[in-house]
């Protein structure tokens, strides 16, 4: 019999498994046909769109999502790799095989997943109602909010938030006027947010290791002491340090210092990352230091070449949300680079309902801009954010 | 997890043993400290041991190093001496004593009404930061219609002069925090070196006078204090960005700042308890404190409560056999989560906008604006007299349902992280206890409630008191979605806090309230604010001695 056939499989499945099932019988590795399909998706999406001016509203869905819809139905019809149930051919006759799924059936069961797939639907909705507004608004070419559709319609689709060029609804990414600008504002301010993300995460990675690594594996006077002041230090109000900040900085001169501003990020989030590194390189055993030093490793190359190799997981995840801080930081930026914006800064201009540039539909359509690529950050690192999640809980 | 979470001892007892317990330390320590600085006992004992290893502990206090070098330690002479150098040559450098040698005290004495502070007028950044720490400066513009300054005009910036330019009280306490904190930084440096001096002698005494290699000693100190030199780096920079920060805000609640001390008009002053008798002895404050505190705690337990029962909810019916497409199913609903908080707030602050919000949108194009508030009304949470639409976030007689808005989003924004949180925890029940119970025939009921439920309260017990206190002072969820408001009627707010201009918005948490004390509005009321810090401390902190007392691992040494 050949073994060879085409199937969807669970292992190392993304969706359904079907891109997977074709590698497996195809040998050609998974993510090209996982390409192949999002690349149909994006095409028959915009395909939809640009048809969309001429059909109706319904065929314009149809045609957008098809891709979407080609690769369900592939999902549906391959058979699966390993049958939950026995199968006809099993059977000697039809009415055996109905008796056996008849027997297999029941009502409480349907019952049961109707209703769990009801609430599951229902919070889909919830969630992605006001999702879907926001993408409505970015790509609504309107200043009032009540103009925005409440799902997306793409026959009015405009990008006019983003590169209108009219008097009165100024893009984002257009200059506001040529005099001596690099770039718009809005990318002037991604920038600025993307030094400092970058710069915090290293600085927060190395820091952090250090400490983790010395708390984690060293007996030494104090240690219970600091770790407490560590603790206690979490647990003050973090902004009630801001007002001697903002004063100090006038005072030194680092008021719009970028580098500044890094440093009180790094500084505040030292104790939090150490419960967390400790945590994990507390699991990591002894022996394989007691190994190394009686190879003649010394302190430092036990860390660099024994454990921080180990501990690269977490350091994932602390990598991650130092990362992502500053994106989303508004308080302490606002105070402390009233100039030089960052990007939370920047967007919430248009939020301020008494600021001349209060402007709710150009906010979500920068605050689209912002959140689509942290999102996608964000759930393709999940499992790793729950490992981190998980691994700091159990050990405190 | 550890079995001590569930055990059923008093948690109010247990709670004041552990404080009890961390105040007697205290005390132990602060006393042994006092013992050592002012009683000569342990300087007679050293003397009494080895009169020579004292007489190097001697010379290190006069000149630091110099024991060391007496010691022939010569590698640890230098770097004594070279901080205690470089902590002299700041003095001097930043200080402007040439001037008051150079006769400027004979040609200004002090004035007529015998002010003269030397310190003030000629100090380096450590000993003028020290006199600015004390008196929060002395010498303003309104001194000039008595005559001023020793016999000169106070002025506002003056560069020939330095002493004859008014004081800035904020720069001073800031300045001074920094020069306290350096000053201890030494002290600690000092004593150490101190007995550095007296314990080495007496180890080399130990050896028959053989001295310690350079070389030998630099590895040593390499590989003995290898988890001091790791975390130092770190430790400063906590030390400047996050300790001395504190401290200073730590001390304005003992001082009388508030923005309508005009710089160089007025001085702060200590005050000392003055702030905190009035947050705590006007029953005007107090009926704010306790309306703001008690809808905290109610905000902090609901916020965390529904998350956590909502994110059960969902991770167990995706792991039900019920429901096929897991992964697909656990993608969608974990988007809240993914989408940055502070964009989610701003958003949420808009779909309740009450012109052309999403929320108003949807129940008008449904026809039902006026059921729902029929409904509201009825359960009691709508009060507006305006006809129309709902206004859901800024009307003051609306404030429940304002409240009612700000859990419910937390709840859209919170329960993907626990839904991923239990999914990870369903994952780890070993299948040999579900085995076990089916074997004992029991029910899915039973395997719930005897099984899953128990595992994983037990595992996520501690998270849910971590989320309870991140939502104590979860600043975001209130000020971006409502910026605090609805705000109180201008008649409901007693004189003398509407004198101050700090009440709080109806549904301010204490932390958003100390935020607008501190930076919004016309008054900045930083006393204030710094007092309500210090409570939010001691209650967090109370909170987190408890969790600790529970948890054994935090402790274990290993």
């Amino acid at each position: 019999m050949d073994n060879k056939r085409l199937y969807k499989t669970k292992d190392g499945a993304k969706m359904l498994g079907v891109c997977k099932g074709f590698s497996e019988y195809s040998g050609l590795p998974a993510f090209m046909f996982r390409g192949a399909f999002i690349i149909l998706g994006i095409f028959t999406f915009v395909l939809g769109i640009i048809l969309g001016q001429n059909v109706s509203q319904l065929i314009m869905y149809l045609i957008m999502f098809s891709g979407l819809f080609v690769y369900v139905i592939i999902g549906l019809l391959l058979p699966p790799k390993f049958y939950k149930y026995k199968r006809l051919k099993d059977f000697d006759d039809l009415g055996e095989y109905l008796a056996y799924r008849l027997r297999r059936f029941s009502f409480k069961t349907l019952i049961f997943s109707l209703l769990s797939y009801a609430w599951l639907l229902m919070w889909v909705v919830i969630v992605l109602t006001p999702l879907l507004w926001m993408v409505s608004a970015a790509f609504t070419d309107t200043t009032l909010l009540s103009a925005v559709p409440i799902y997306p319609d793409f026959s009015q689709w405009s990008l006019a938030n983003y590169f209108g060029q009219d008097e009165t609804n100024l893009g984002l990414f257009v200059y506001k006027s040529s005099s001596d600008a690099v770039l718009p504002e809005y990318l002037d301010a991604f920038f600025v947010t993307l030094k400092i993300a970058v710069l915090n995460t290293i600085l927060i990675v190395i820091f952090s290791s250090l400490v983790g690594f010395a708390f984690s594996r060293y007996r030494f006077k104090g240690k219970k002491k600091v770790l407490l002041t560590l603790m206690a230090l979490q647990m003050f109000p973090s902004f009630m340090g801001m007002l001697a900040l903002v004063m100090f900085f006038r005072q030194f001169g680092l008021t719009n210092n970028w580098v500044a501003l890094t440093m009180i990020y790094v500084a505040g989030s030292i104790p939090y990352n150490t419960f967390i590194v400790r945590g994990f390189m507390r699991n990591i055993p002894k022996s394989l230091d007691e190994a190394a030093s009686i190879d003649g490793a010394t302190n430092l190359q036990i860390m660099w070449r024994v454990i921080i190799p180990l501990a690269v997981p977490i350091m994932g995840f602390i990598a991650v949300t130092a990362f992502m801080g500053p994106w989303l930081d508004y308080i302490l930026p606002s105070v402390i680079m009233p100039q030089e914006q960052t990007v939370a800064v920047w967007l919430f201009r248009y939020m301020d309902p008494l600021g001349a540039t209060y402007s709710p539909v150009k906010f979500m359509a920068g605050a689209l801009f912002l959140a689509v690529p942290i999102m996608m950050v964000q759930v393709y690192m999940q499992r790793f954010v729950v490992y981190g999640l998980t691994a700091g809980a159990e050990k405190g | 997890m550890e079995k001590e979470v569930f055990d059923n001892e008093n948690w109010g007892m247990k709670i004041l043993r552990a404080v009890g317990r961390f105040f007697e330390r205290l005390g132990i320590r602060i006393a042994k400290f006092a013992i050592m600085l002012f009683f000569p006992l342990h300087i007679y004992r050293a003397f009494k041991t080895n009169k020579k290893a004292a007489f190097r502990g001697l010379l290190s206090s006069i000149i630091p190093g110099l024991g060391q070098l007496r010691n022939k330690q010569w590698y640890k002479a230098i770097p004594f001496f070279a901080v205690f150098l470089i902590i002299i040559i700041i003095e001097l450098t930043t200080g402007s004593y040439q001037y008051a040698l150079s006769g400027e005290l004979a040609q200004y004495p002090a004035g007529a009404d015998g002010r003269l502070f030397f310190f003030r007028d000629y100090g380096g950044y450590i000993t003028r930061g020290i006199w600015g720490l004390m008196s929060l400066g002395e010498v303003t513009l309104l001194d000039n219609a008595a005559g001023g300054y020793r016999g000169e005009q106070v002025l506002k910036i003056d560069r020939i002069l330095t002493w004859r330019s008014m004081d800035n009280s904020q720069t001073l306490l800031g300045l001074g925090v920094i020069a306290f904190t350096i000053t201890v930084m030494y002290i600690t440096i000092y004593i150490a070196n101190i007995k550095d001096a007296y314990r080495s002698y007496i180890t080399i005494e130990a050896n028959e006078g053989v001295v310690e290699e350079p070389k030998v000693f630099v590895k040593r100190i390499w590989d003995d204090f290898f988890a001091y030199i790791i975390i130092i780096p770190s430790f400063i920079l906590i030390l400047f960005f996050t300790f001395i920060p504190f401290l200073f805000s730590f001390l304005v609640a003992f001082t009388n700042w508030t923005s309508k001390i005009q710089i160089g008009l007025r001085t702060i002053n200590w005050t000392g308890l003055d702030t905190f008798k009035l947050v705590f002895q006007n029953t005007e404050f107090l009926g704010f404190f306790g309306t703001v505190f008690l809808w905290t705690v109610f905000y902090a337990f609901m916020a965390s409560v529904t998350v956590y029962i909502l994110g059960l909810i969902q991770a167990l019916i995706i792991e039900s056999r019920f429901v096929k497409f897991k992964r697909l199913w656990r993608i969608i609903l974990i988007i809240p989560w993914a989408v940055p908080g502070l964009i989610s707030l701003m958003l949420f602050r808009q779909v309740f906008y009450e012109n052309g919000g999403l929320m108003n949108t949807i129940l008008a194009n449904a026809g039902m604006t006026e059921t729902v508030k029929e409904f509201l009304r009825n359960i009691g949470l709508l009060g507006q007299t305006t006809e129309g639409v709902i206004i859901w976030l800024n009307d003051p007689l609306n404030a429940n349902l304002t409240r009612a808005i700000i859990i419910i989003v937390n709840l859209w924004l919170g329960f993907p992280y626990f839904m991923m949180l239990i999914t990870g925890v369903l994952g780890t029940i070993p299948k040999s206890l579900y085995e076990a119970a089916d074997i004992d025939g029991a029910s899915g009921n039973q395997k719930f409630r005897f099984i899953t439920l128990p595992w994983v309260l037990r595992a996520t017990a501690p998270i849910i008191i971590t989320t309870f206190t991140f939502n104590f002072n979860n600043f975001g969820a209130i000020y971006f979605l409502t910026g605090g408001g609805p705000g109180y009627p201008p008649d409901e707010i007693p004189t003398s806090v509407a004198v101050l201009g700090a009440a709080p918005g109806k549904t301010d948490i204490l932390i958003s309230w100390i935020y607008k004390l501190s930076f919004v509005g016309g008054t900045k009321n930083y006393n204030l604010a710094a007092v309500y810090s210090i409570l939010i401390f001691v209650l967090i902190s109370l909170t987190a001695i408890y969790t600790l007392s529970k948890q054994k691992s935090f402790w274990e040494e290993d």
